[in-house]
């Protein structure tokens, strides 16, 4: 499939916005891999004294063991060249506690972390445009008035509660859906912690939506093309979402690209076998090498979703120049 | 008193002790019916760490594998001890260093194989081996030989001896009662070949009630019914699934919802359960081998004085503690050892809520003018919580609670490092008193247990005569004196003695209270009645 025409006229600034992007996105690696090493290394308290929990005593001398098995009593400097050395051939390394390949564990929660992120910003992007489009084009309205106090209360309840009361309602009383768990995969399982993890970009996104049309409505250009007598569905389609967008892919891309991250609460709440759940372990565990490995993920998939947006951006519109 | 003598007689007592408790027994005069799938929780966590028994740490591991995985031992949740499971008999030496067990003649591994001595013998060499560091290795040490191997001198353990194919003895190095040793999943009895694939430790192979079905990381985990289980008739259930999760709302609204049989509850939750009239006909209550307690470090003035750490004992009101904040989901500490335990002295009173005896010792100890005592706690009911409500019994006697909140791996570091001069936390106290009681022995380090720093050579003695009685009789009664030593000695401020709480549907039955792990059902025994959700 071709490139978009906005593409084929800006090769240079497309290959500059990835070149740029990707030493950003290396130097960010670079710092969370140190912030997180260090962090986890110098806070007391290690995996050896976390296992077991209150409920299980463990032997001094199986703690002892594991320190040296997991390299956790030599230095710390020499513990993170080995770790950098790991990780530049992309290895990286076992989990503590499941002693098993980091990556594995990851590639198998993706998969179900994934489904959650796009379901939930899905939701979000279907409900909320639309909210935004119908509150601006009924601005001063009870209507606006009313999608706008939604939207800020979807940004205010805490997702957690938000969950627990929509599993009281469509799990509890009506009995539509089902409260925890994965299911075997089943899209039921899937609509409550959708709806919950997406719930608060939904909110930010019908804002963004209100906020973007209204500005582009006070455009020059939408005035002159109303002038030059293009139809109304022509100046919506063609000159007001268009230039709209921009803005609210802004916010869509951002709250997508910080949905593994955030979805540490919901997954835990729903039994959701995905990265957020993984990480609160994994923390809990001071399972530091499934830690790095969460946590980097975290951050790729950030930064992956933002330099799509750019490139996004030059597709919508090929004034924007990155150069 | 003969050694089986004694335990039945203790096991009698100890029923009623537990019977308040175990209430709900439930419907055992009905006949079982077989079939549908059972919804159990596996509740202490997000994830599995491991399906091989040998390499987790983590109850919640163990919940989970009780229903693939057997030991030679069973804990008997009526009886409330240990009893022969793979093992059919159980010959005891004069000594009890020597065991001779005969295991049954039908039991299977899930892979078709039958289970013979060599899978028990090489089951515990696995876990002593040095290069697994199995967490079970604790109860495989006292087993003659076995710390040569874990030392790496040696490449098994001199005192398990083959007899024939069905048959094995096992020689301690001192008195033992191997059923406190090889009930805990961690000992459970795996198939060599089966181990030795790499896909085990996510596709488990063992010799329990259900076989391996599915496992979906971090939402559950099931099986099927195993037909050649050895115990006839038994599983009832055809499946068992586990959920996986640490959300108490969350298991709430599921079990509300009737898409789990049982779960665990939070003391938030049990006080709405007890108030309603159905789910309160549901639950189970089991005084767990738990004890809550302020640790002290002893080394650290002023709690090097006994007298202080006994004013601490005496300044808090317990009573209004275990009733206002943990709405009676738990039972005040007489000691160390919990209600449940085979030691446990029900005579014994616990320390009165006296806080004129405790400045009276206060001032005893040149404290009159009182000091400042530093804790750390984890952010939660028991940690922080009780922290904050026993500051003002401790201000009125002249204590000024200083508390730091950290999380569990932060405060287990400085208790290990003695640093930390007071913790709250809920320590397993059994099932074995010996075990529990030894952490507060004088050669034990903080890394191994005691992390008091309790040090009385006094004590230690009392302890060693008690470890070496070969009378069960004498040997209880000279644990309930060391435990009545230690209540007096107070190197803890002793709390209390967890109450889990297990809500069962109407639907499930022979579900019984598991004093070692409420979470940890005998799902062999659990049945669904006509009109459960699992037979749909």
């Amino acid at each position: 499939m071709p490139p978009p025409p906005s593409l084929r006229k800006e090769p240079v600034a497309v290959s500059s916005v990835l070149g740029r992007r990707l030493l950003q996105s290396l130097v960010t690696l670079l710092v969370s891999v140190l912030l997180v090493f260090f962090m986890f290394s110098v806070i007391p308290g290690s995996f050896a004294d976390a296992i077991g929990g209150e409920k299980r005593a463990v032997s001094a001398e199986v703690k002892e063991k594991l320190r040296t098995e997991l390299h956790l009593d030599e230095p710390l400097p020499e513990r993170f060249v080995h770790y950098l050395s790991d990780l530049s051939q992309g290895d990286l390394g076992k989990s503590f506690a499941m002693r098993r390949p980091v990556l594995d564990i990851l590639l198998e929660r993706l998969v179900a972390s994934m489904r959650l992120a796009v379901a939930a910003i899905g939701f979000a992007v279907v409900v909320g445009v639309p909210m935004g489009f119908l509150a601006a084009a009924r601005k001063g309205t009870w209507v606006d008035a009313a999608v706008m106090m939604l939207a800020i209360s979807g940004l205010s309840i805490p997702g957690f509660w938000f969950g627990l009361l929509a599993m009281y309602l469509f799990a509890l009383e009506l009995r539509w859906l089902p409260t925890i768990g994965y299911g075997h995969g089943d899209l039921s399982h899937l609509v409550l912690p959708a709806m919950t993890l997406g719930i608060a970009p939904l909110a930010l996104i019908a804002r963004t939506t209100r906020a973007a049309v209204l500005q582009v409505l006070g455009e020059d250009y939408i005035r002159t093309a109303r002038s030059k007598g293009a139809s109304e569905r022509r100046v919506v389609l063609r000159h007001m979402a268009r230039n709209a967008f921009v803005l609210i892919l802004t916010t869509i891309g951002l709250q997508f690209g910080s949905m593994l991250g955030g979805s540490v609460i919901v997954e835990n709440l729903f039994s959701w076998p995905g990265i957020g759940a993984l990480l609160t372990q994994a923390v809990a565990q001071r399972d530091i090498p499934l830690v790095q490995g969460c946590v980097l993920l975290i951050i790729v998939f950030f930064l992956v979703i933002n330099t799509l947006v750019d490139l996004a951006y030059i597709a919508i519109d090929p004034r924007i120049r990155y150069s | 008193m003969k050694r089986r003598t004694f335990l039945k007689s203790s096991a009698a007592g100890l029923a009623l002790t537990v019977s308040p408790f175990a209430g709900a027994l439930r419907a055992m005069a009905d006949t079982p019916l077989p079939g549908g799938t059972l919804h159990l929780v596996a509740p202490y966590g997000t994830a599995l760490t491991s399906l091989d028994p040998h390499k987790t740490w983590e109850s919640q591991d163990l919940v989970v594998s009780k229903a693939f995985h057997r030991s030679l031992y069973n804990w008997d949740t009526t009886g409330n001890r240990p009893v022969l499971d793979l093992a059919e008999t159980v010959e005891a030496s004069d000594d009890r260093k020597t065991f001779t067990f005969k295991l049954h003649d039908n039991i299977y591994f899930h892979n078709g194989r039958q289970v013979t001595a060599d899978d028990v013998i090489w089951s515990l060499n696995r876990i002593a081996d040095p290069a697994l560091n199995s967490p079970g290795v604790s109860n495989v040490q006292p087993i003659s030989g076995a710390q040569a191997v874990m030392d790496g001198k040696a490449k098994t353990i001199s005192g398990l001896t083959k007899v024939d194919d069905l048959t094995f003895s096992v020689t301690f190095d001192n008195p033992t009662d191997p059923g406190m040793l090889f009930f805990d999943g961690s000992t459970s009895i795996l198939p060599q070949e089966e181990v030795a694939k790499p896909e085990f430790a996510s596709h488990p192979v063992g010799c329990g009630p259900f076989a391996f079905s599915e496992h979906v990381e971090g939402s559950y985990v099931s099986g099927k019914k195993f037909d050649k289980y050895f115990k006839p008739g038994l599983p009832y259930a055809d499946e068992v699934t586990f959920t996986i999760t640490d959300d108490y709302s969350a298991m709430d609204v599921a079990f509300r919802a009737g898409e789990v049989d049982a779960t665990v509850l939070s003391e938030d939750a049990y006080v709405l359960y007890r108030e309603d009239p159905e789910l309160s006909k549901g639950l189970i209550e089991v005084a767990e081998l738990f004890t809550r307690h302020m640790g002290l470090n002893n080394e650290m003035p002023p709690l090097n004085d006994v007298r202080v750490r006994q004013a601490i004992n005496y300044a808090i009101d317990r009573d209004l503690v275990i009733e206002k904040l943990l709405k009676d989901k738990a039972i005040k500490a007489t000691g160390w050892l919990p209600k449940t335990s085979i030691a446990f002295d029900a005579t014994r009173q616990p320390y009165p809520y006296d806080p004129e005896k405790a400045k009276a010792l206060l001032a005893e100890a040149g404290q009159a003018g009182g000091f400042t005592l530093d804790i750390m706690v984890t952010d939660s009911t028991s940690g922080r919580g009780v922290a904050e409500a026993i500051t003002p019994f401790l201000k009125d006697v002249g204590i000024t609670l200083n508390m730091t909140i950290a999380d569990g791996a932060v405060v287990a570091d400085a208790r290990e490092k003695g640093t930390a001069m007071a913790w709250m936390r809920s320590a397993g106290t059994g099932p074995d008193p010996v075990v529990a009681l030894r952490m507060f022995d004088s050669r034990m380090s903080r890394a191994a247990g005691n992390v008091f720093a309790f040090k009385d050579p006094a004590f230690d003695a009392m302890l060693d005569q008690a470890a070496a009685a070969a009378d069960d009789a004498q040997r209880i009664d000279l644990l309930k004196k060391a435990d009545a030593y230690i209540q007096d000695q107070a190197p803890v401020w002793f709390h209390n003695y967890n109450k889990g709480i297990l809500a069962v549907q109407p639907w499930l039955m022979g579900a019984t209270g598991n004093v070692t792990e409420t979470a940890v059902l005998e799902v062999e025994n659990l049945w669904l009645t006509q009109d459960a959700p699992g037979r749909g």
